[in-house]
């Protein structure tokens, strides 16, 4: 009985002996933290500031600010990181990634005209629009829907992008001008289409040869603005667009947009 | 003869009354420590409404986008949605003299403003028919000159977001 106390109290005492050590040698010490500070050319500052922060394990121990810098064009502003230089070298990497190319979106526009006349709808309407059409056939009383063209729009964020649709009235056409902002992640595009505006483009009547004679100059008819407006868009969506009179129309245009996704 | 105003005593007042005024204020990593959280918080999740609610107001969106915009022979009204509304939001706008790329600014509001933004454009004859001579004369020039504009936002039943643009122009 008294052997096996003394046994215990040995084994007792030997992990006590064993942890002694342990809890007495130096802990690690944390990897020294460095200021540094990068060039934000693409991104939105915010979403840079999020990035990085998702790259720092311990929040704890990185401090991270940032300073926009409205009137340079080459840059956005600077991302001013204090952290070790682990985390410094992820936050590098994952800069070059996000921001080493301006955000980019491909943009597809068709442009249909639509009545209420019974009509033959076109069939050459593709794929990836026929069910945002077919949503619009249900919900809207125009009964053919034609289209008069169509046109492939690359647009950078934040710089408007502009577009030429042909087959207007009379020869006329139509133009196209957009600006996009990415709200969402580089997996999860959202994007923020600021402006979107569609305006008639009148062709220069040519002059008469009476009017040859008298030496006048035929002015030429000003655009005018059709379609205003501002939305959000997911990458891959279709979103419609559309315009008519108030007055009782049987008419009425029709643009269908597309976020083309990316791959 | 005391020369301090009255802004001027109050602003003292208040002053020697800030009980935090002589506290030096939060530390940076403090600033740091607010600001992170403030960053990487989540929203919460708004409550949602109840299903008999979300029924009821679909059904009353429903009446809205029929009877106010479904064409009438003595109506002004453009062409309008027939069936599956599940959102809608009426919005009046004043185009720009050019087609700029400045992002808009005029909030869009909300359904219950359906049908309110009728009211414009059926006011105006109304009023002249109310009015002086003078005045229907005025208000048929300045419909001529100024183009009024409609935006509608709605949804259909099968997800597909439209935006529709109602003017009073002559053509498109």
């Amino acid at each position: 009985m008294i052997r096996n106390s003394c046994v215990r109290l040995l084994a007792f005492a030997a992990l006590l002996l064993l942890a002694a050590p342990l809890a007495a040698a130096p802990q690690e010490q944390p990897a020294p933290a460095q200021t540094m500070r990068y060039d934000i050319r693409f991104m939105d500052l915010n979403a840079a500031e999020v990035l990085a922060w998702d790259q720092c394990e311990q929040k704890e121990r990185c401090r991270i600010g940032t300073m926009a810098v409205p009137n340079d064009p080459s840059r956005r502003g600077y991302l001013e990181v204090t952290a070790d230089t682990a985390t410094q070298e992820r936050i590098a990497r994952a800069l070059a990634k996000q921001d080493g190319v301006p955000f980019t979106q491909s943009f597809q526009v068709l442009l249909l005209s639509a009545t209420t006349k019974a009509g033959n709808s076109v069939a050459e309407i593709p794929a990836n629009v026929q069910k945002a059409l077919a949503d619009l056939k249900g919900f809207l009383p125009f009964k053919s829907y034609q289209l008069l063209d169509a046109v492939w729009m690359r647009a950078t964020q934040d710089r408007p992008a502009e577009g030429h649709v042909a087959a207007g009235r009379g020869g006329s056409g139509y133009r196209v001008r957009l600006r996009f902002r990415n709200l969402g992640g580089p997996q999860d595009r959202s994007l923020f289409v600021d402006a979107f505006s569609l305006a008639d483009e009148p062709v220069t009547p040519k002059p008469s040869a009476a009017d040859k004679k008298d030496g006048e100059a035929v002015a030429p008819r000003a655009s005018r603005p059709l379609i205003d407006t501002s939305f959000n868009l997911k990458e891959g969506e279709t979103i419609v667009v559309g315009t008519s009179k108030m007055d009782g129309a049987d008419e009425a245009l029709v643009v269908l947009l597309t976020a083309v996704p990316s791959s | 003869m005391n020369d301090e105003t009255r802004d001027e005593r109050l602003r003292r007042l208040l002053r020697e009354a800030d009980p935090a005024a002589g506290e030096p204020g939060l530390a940076t990593d403090e600033i740091h420590a607010m600001r992170r959280a403030v960053l990487t918080a989540i929203p919460e999740s708004k409550p949602r409404f109840a299903p008999a609610l979300v029924g009821a107001a679909a059904a009353v969106l429903v009446a809205i986008a029929v009877l106010s915009l479904w064409p009438r022979p003595e109506s002004n009204v453009a062409p309008a949605p027939s069936k599956g509304i599940s959102k809608i939001a009426v919005e009046k706008v004043t185009p720009p003299p050019t087609p700029g790329m400045n992002p808009r600014t005029t909030p869009v509001t909300t359904v219950a403003a359906g049908l309110r933004a009728r009211r414009p454009v059926r006011s105006t004859p109304h009023r002249a028919r109310h009015g002086r001579t003078e005045e229907p004369q005025r208000l048929a020039q300045q419909n001529e000159t100024e183009p009024r504009t409609r935006q509608i936002q709605f949804s259909t039943t099968g997800g597909t977001r439209v935006i529709w643009i109602l003017t009073s122009e002559k053509a498109l």
